[in-house]
């Protein structure tokens, strides 16, 4: 900063000669437009006027107004330069004070910071010994028994509904793809701001509990609440087939694939948002332990790619309406229970070799139907007729459905199947209640195989 | 999102951020601080700080401290207080001045900051939308946390509704040297809506950041708080202002643009329109997807207000009837009101007398011709998806609680049999909406932003009916280079009141005007087969309360009671799209004239007869009149008697206009010249044929019209006597006419007055009141004889023993039958007044050529001028 003295126009050399300092400047007032600022740098320091012109009024901009005003007295210059210098030393002093004042901001700033920082410390700690959520879902689409395909080198971008922060993971199901397949998916999530955030395909999941594949960022994302959207781009060899969720009305919600045709239905999958550190929840283990290694074929088979179903076991008191059927605009099966018992259709025939795992996309079909439970098994083909015990050799129950609720029923084979099987479709009310539109939809099922390779070496 | 690279550091950065400051000495640093941050992105070449008069020596002291560390790159400037909008502008000026070739101005309030990475958002908003001329920061709030909607999709019209774009946007420089600045006589707030506002007029467009920019400090009072309690008189404020944006005809028009208010399925399709002549089609599931868009994010998606199921053929007979606006109208007002149940039903049906309006038709067993169902209700038959109630739709009667209404249209030829009903067609749609599979998005929130202050887009329809007092808008576009001019009666059946409004339509129309008829009442209208195709549009205003005469009185005439709740309102709506209205005796229209001349419409009143009562008290319309003098810009009167007459009773001269009248109806002059050719053929010793023609109420003198005819019948037996017109006004009551007298009942139609006339020699007129009849001009025209009572403007039409005989109404029976038995004598002086009368009749060109000139001097600027035009064609 250079301290300048502003004076009236005829004095700037005397007040130079009485000044004797080059770090101070000496500009006339004439000079001065009314409302032009000084050069940047430039700090006034008073305004000098002849002894007679006190009292008059010298204009000046308005921030100059309050300038300590100097009388010139030509008979008396060291007055005007004790002034000078008193008003320097006020400076001196107002800087160093402006100066210690700074400090103790900056210090009480600091203070608090570490204050914050340790109760932030304090909270996190809390939090993360406490058994309250840390975690949420923040997104989820179940499959309802549609794919979509990305080629080899083709994205798709799937806009969410959810803001940016604290995203932690993203959930994709994948009807078909064997896990390595997945190391050539690159999956990011792509903010508004343009920021894109490489998410890791985790081997918690591993691509086989009924599907879904985790993928995590490092940390929850740290940025301001905006939009956001996720972006696979896949740079396999084969086509890679992903589960889609509902439909949805606004087509900037629906997954669109680069340089294909618009469809309208949401890609299957769940967003995740956590606290930083925490671990996200995972699904219930339905195989064995070592069955992941095992596996490397998956496939997926809707409805009407498979023979018509029957239904099969019914409660023996049962007095209200039940069925087995194939709705073909649905491309469902439906299975409507009785009040008195589960109901139990069957699907004949299907070819299944090396049948590892076997999950089925569940539906509660209409708006005002009951809760429900679902369940699917699988046995040899003709077994169960021979025995008629189907409840063995189903998959754990899927409990209370809600009208319109999606999910996956699961099981495992109870007896090797090598070649051709009998699938089993079983739907009772959660409840004790009237069984009006209670449609028990299967909307899909997706087939796990042993990895057979091994087998046919030996 | 392609990623847009920071400027090179040899590049120059185009942007300067200016700050504005008074009040906030501290919370300053942070803004600033942000700016010298960003700065490194290479987005941002310079920092004008305005200091607005700040009372705080911290201000400048952290301003003079700011400097010091940002040298050249930083202009601070000093200025005593004159406000937030003229600090802007100080600022834009020296930023302009400092750096020309800047690309854009960032306006950051002191008190408010950028988020990191806000310069580069910034770049990459102005590389990639080049075309754009601002860009506005999304809602993120510090201080209150909070991120409110922004609208991704702007539109003119909702931001004639709210502000979606706060000030602290990024604004290019064109929109600056197009010399758009902040208003500086606004210091109670909305300056910054009022700038884009003027933008927008100037033909520039905003687009939204749509990425983390800025971050505002939203506590709980602000200046905008304080703006939102100023909230009524700034809207005013800015209205007024923005007379180009602010019309009901350019608001209907935008929201016609990207909302259209109805969708109408009739047989197998579809169409979406606002004014049905601008209608677009579109499938049935794609209508299906946009509710079930709508729906699930109202705030984002549109969906037409009212869904109307009509069975195939309705529209068609609507339209050829003119009806069709009105009947979309209707339909939406009775929803908007709450006439209508959720299902509001429509019968069409065939008249022989006249279009008919029922305002409820019951719920008969029959199954209905139209079906309405509004927004709210489709929403909750799709969210409620009981199917067994959506079955139950296409019965008759119908199960449900339904409203119904319906017309009957003059002539209308019959709808084709075994269409699918109204029902059918409805539960077809309602079942497909049952079944949708889009019903699961329904269930889940379709945004992470809170909705603030925004409005879903279901608002859409509500905006234009904002300036009309909340009145339901008539859908009715504009077309370029043409007015479009209303004319109100309150009934339209066919007397002289109508036929001289449709002769003036007629009149109007041939320079090139859209006329449209509105009668306000439910009375059925009768065109007479020629007296509606004139217009454009014909329309009802069916409020059977505008006919009561239970108000107030003015000078002893009542008003109607009508005007209660919506109703004033809704009649505003119906009119606010026209240039000019013409009242033609609609009391009703009187109760909303001031509103309507306030906003832009021309509102002339046409009057017609001083009425009397039986004390002989005056009475009438003009009396009404005289009681909105203020409201009108000019009153036309049939007569200059009338003229006068007002003018007398305290109307300005300048705001009279006579139109006297003409002839009622049409005639070919072809037709004309035939008639009087065959009329001096004829035979002139034949019985001379005497013809009474008009209402049979005691206004018209049938006492004395039987004294007369009962005269003549007596002292020349072989003369031939006719009467033709039936009481009106009045109960009719028995009258003894000699037997001779023909009794032809009401003429109507052209070709039977014509016809009635050709066989006609005198017409008498013996009336105690009048204004100037059209049946003694349309008499004249034929070479008929007119004899009158000197009542009304009758001199006007008849100068006596020239073109006719002016009776006086003295002991006037004696005089009328001697007159006649002297023409009936002097065949010679017969037929030379006849042959005078038929010269000397005027018509409706020469009559209305001075209303076109006043017009031609009187219309408002253009709402939609050129350059605002394409302001709005850019905007969309």
């Amino acid at each position: 900063m250079r301290s300048i003295v502003l004076v009236q126009q005829g004095l700037r050399d005397n007040v130079r000669a009485i000044i004797q300092c080059d770090a101070i400047s000496c500009v006339e007032i004439d000079g001065l437009r009314s409302e032009s600022p000084l050069t940047p740098g430039e700090a006034p320091l008073a305004i000098v006027t002849r002894k007679p012109a006190r009292g008059k009024s010298v204009p000046l901009p308005h921030h100059l107004s309050r300038l300590p005003r100097l009388d010139f007295d030509p008979d008396d210059t060291s007055k005007l330069a004790a002034n000078i210098i008193d008003l320097l030393s006020a400076r001196l002093k107002r800087a160093e004070e402006d100066a210690g004042s700074a400090r103790l901001s900056a210090s009480i700033l600091r203070r608090e910071n570490q204050s914050l920082e340790e109760n932030l410390k304090s909270v996190e700690n809390f939090l993360y010994t406490l058994g309250n959520p840390r975690a949420m879902r923040a997104l989820s689409w179940d499959p309802v028994g549609r794919l979509i395909t990305i080629a080899p080198g083709q994205s798709l971008l799937q806009n969410l509904p959810v803001g940016a922060a604290s995203i932690s993971a993203v959930d994709i199901w994948f009807p078909t793809a064997p896990r390595e397949v997945l190391a050539h998916l690159d999956c990011r999530l792509v903010c508004a701001s343009g920021q894109g955030h490489t998410l890791r395909a985790t081997p918690t999941l591993g691509g086989i509990d009924a599907g879904w594949v985790r993928f995590s960022l490092p940390a929850p994302l740290q940025v301001p609440e905006q939009d956001c959207a996720l972006r696979l781009s896949w740079a396999g060899k084969e086509p890679l087939a992903l589960g889609l969720g509902n439909a949805v009305p606004d087509p900037a919600y629906a997954a669109h694939l680069e340089q294909a045709e618009p469809q309208d239905h949401v890609l299957a999958l769940r967003i995740w948002k956590s606290l930083p550190g925490v671990r996200l929840p995972e699904a219930t283990p339905i195989l064995g332990g070592d069955l992941p290694a095992l596996t490397s074929d998956a496939g997926f088979l809707s409805p009407s790619d498979l023979p018509k179903p029957e239904l099969f076991a019914t409660p023996p008191l049962v007095d209200d309406h039940v069925s087995a059927s194939f709705w073909e605009n649905e491309d469902a099966v439906m299975v409507h229970p009785s009040r008195h018992g589960a109901v139990c259709a069957v699907i004949r025939g299907v070819e299944l070799p090396a049948l590892a795992h076997l999950s089925a996309l569940v539906n509660v079909g209409h708006p005002r139907a009951p809760s429900l439970n679902f369940s699917v098994g699988v046995a040899p083909h003709g077994a169960v007729d021979e025995d008629g015990y189907w409840q063995r050799r189903m998959g754990p129950w899927v409990h209370g459905l809600p009208p319109q609720g999606w999910s996956q029923a699961h099981c495992v084979p109870v007896e090797p199947i090598v070649g051709r099987a009998d699938i089993l479709l079983a739907v009772s009310l959660a409840s004790d209640r009237a069984n009006d539109h209670s449609w028990g939809l299967f909307r899909g099922f997706r087939i796990t195989r042993r990895n057979i390779l091994p087998l046919a070496a030996e | 999102m392609p990623a847009v690279p920071p400027a090179a550091a040899t590049e120059v950065a185009p942007i300067t951020v200016i700050i504005p400051t008074k009040g906030h000495p501290v919370l300053l640093d942070d803004a600033i601080a942000a700016v010298h941050r960003e700065m490194a992105s290479g987005a941002i070449r310079r920092l004008v700080v305005i200091d607005d008069g700040c009372t705080h020596d911290e201000t400048r002291a952290s301003i003079a401290s700011w400097q010091a560390i940002m040298g050249e790159t930083m202009l601070a400037l000093h200025y005593p207080n004159g406000g937030l909008s003229a600090a802007r502008n100080r600022g834009i000026k020296a930023a302009l001045a400092a750096d020309p070739d800047i690309d854009a101005i960032l306006l950051l309030d002191a008190d408010n900051t950028l988020t990191e990475g806000a310069g580069a958002a910034c770049l990459r908003a102005l590389a990639r939308h080049p075309d754009h001329d601002w860009f506005y920061p999304d809602f993120d709030f510090f201080g209150q946390k909070g991120h409110y909607i922004v609208d991704r999709d702007p539109s003119l019209l909702f931001h004639a509704h709210l502000n979606i774009c706060e000030a602290g946007s990024l604004i290019r420089r064109r929109v600056f040297e197009a010399g758009i600045r902040f208003d500086e006589a606004m210091k109670k707030g909305y300056e910054d809506w009022d700038f884009w506002l003027s933008a927008a007029a100037a033909g520039f467009r905003g687009l939204p950041l749509a990425e983390p920019v800025l971050l505002y400090r939203k506590r709980p009072a602000s200046m905008l708080s304080h703006s939102h309690d100023l909230d009524g008189e700034l809207r005013r404020f800015l209205e007024s202002k923005h007379r180009w944006l602010f019309s009901c005809p350019k608001l209907l028009a935008l929201e016609a643009e990207r909302f259209p208010r109805y969708a109408i399925i009739e047989g197998n399709s579809a169409i979406l329109c606002t004014d049905p002549d601008h209608a677009e089609p579109i499938t049935l599931a794609e209508l299906e997807r946009r509710y079930f868009a709508h729906f699930a994010e109202p705030y984002a998606h549109h969906a037409p207000s009212l869904l109307i199921v009509l069975r195939e053929g309705v529209s068609a007979r609507l339209k050829q009837a003119r009806l069709l606006r009105n009947f979309l109208w209707i339909c939406e007002r009775r929803q908007a009101r709450r006439v209508a149940s959720d299902l509001d039903l429509f019968f069409l049906d065939l008249s022989e007398t006249g279009h008919v309006i029922s305002n409820d038709c019951g719920n008969p067993e029959r199954p209905a011709d139209g079906m309405v169902l509004g927004l709210d209700g489709l929403r909750r038959l799709a969210g409620w998806g009981d199917i067994g109630w959506i079955r139950d739709v296409e019965r008759a009667p119908n199960p449900h609680p339904v409203s119904s209404w319906g017309i009957e249209i003059d002539g209308m030829s019959p709808l084709p049999p075994q269409t699918d009903s109204a029902g059918e067609l409805m539960r077809g749609f309602l079942l497909a909406m049952h079944r949708s599979r889009f019903r699961p998005a329904l269930e889940q929130q379709w945004r992470w932003r809170e909705p603030g202050g925004a409005s879903s887009r279901a608002m859409a329809v509500e905006i234009p009916r904002k300036l009309c007092s909340g009145g339901v808008v008539f859908p009715l576009l504009k077309q370029p280079g043409r007015k479009d001019i209303g004319l109100v009666l309150p009934i339209f059946d066919f007397g002289g009141v109508e036929k001289v409004a449709a002769s003036l339509a007629r009149e109007l129309a041939a320079a090139g005007h859209r006329l449209h008829l509105f009668v306000a009442s439910d009375r059925p209208i009768h065109g007479d087969g020629w007296a509606l195709q004139s217009f454009e549009t014909v329309n009802w205003l069916p409020d059977p309360a505008t006919l009561d005469w239970s108000g107030p009185e003015y000078m002893g005439t009542a008003e109607p009671a009508w005007g209660e709740g919506m109703e004033r309102a809704d009649l505003v709506g119906l009119l606010g799209s026209m240039d000019a209205v013409i009242n033609a005796h609609s009391a009703a229209t009187h109760k909303v004239s001031d509103r309507l001349r306030r906003q832009g419409v021309l509102m002339i009143d046409h009057e017609h007869l001083v009425e009397r009562s039986i004390y002989g008290r005056n009475y009438g319309p003009p009396k009404l009149a005289l009681a909105y003098e203020h409201a009108y810009d000019l009153f036309l009167t049939c007569s200059h008697g009338l003229a006068g007459w007002l003018n007398a009773q305290g109307m300005p001269r300048n705001k009279l206009m006579p139109v006297v009248n003409a002839p009622g109806y049409p005639i070919d002059p072809d037709r004309v010249r035939t008639v009087l050719e065959e009329r001096g053929r004829a035979v002139a010793t034949s019985p001379l044929r005497v013809l009474f023609m008009g209402r049979l109420d005691p206004q018209k003198g049938v006492a004395r019209l039987a004294t007369i005819y009962a005269g003549l019948a007596q002292q020349l037996p072989e003369i031939q006597l006719a009467i033709a017109g039936q009481a009106i006004v009045d109960n009719p009551v028995e009258i003894n006419m000699p037997p001779q007298t023909r009794q032809m009942g009401a003429m109507r139609g052209p070709r039977a007055l014509t016809g009635l006339l050709l066989q006609t020699d005198v017409m008498v007129l013996p009336s105690h009141y009048e204004g100037l009849p059209l049946s003694v001009l349309e008499a004249q025209r034929l070479g008929v004889v007119v004899l009158a009572t000197d009542v009304g403007a009758m001199r006007e039409a008849i100068e006596d023993g020239v073109n006719g005989f002016v009776i006086p109404e003295e002991d006037c029976e004696a005089a009328f039958v001697q007159r006649i038995l002297a023409l009936h004598a002097d065949r010679a002086s017969l037929r030379r007044v006849s042959e005078t009368a038929s010269a000397s009749v005027r018509d409706w060109a020469s009559s209305a050529a001075p209303l076109l000139d006043w017009l031609a001097g009187h219309w408002e600027e253009p709402v939609c001028r050129k350059r605002q035009m394409n302001a709005h064609e850019r905007t969309i």
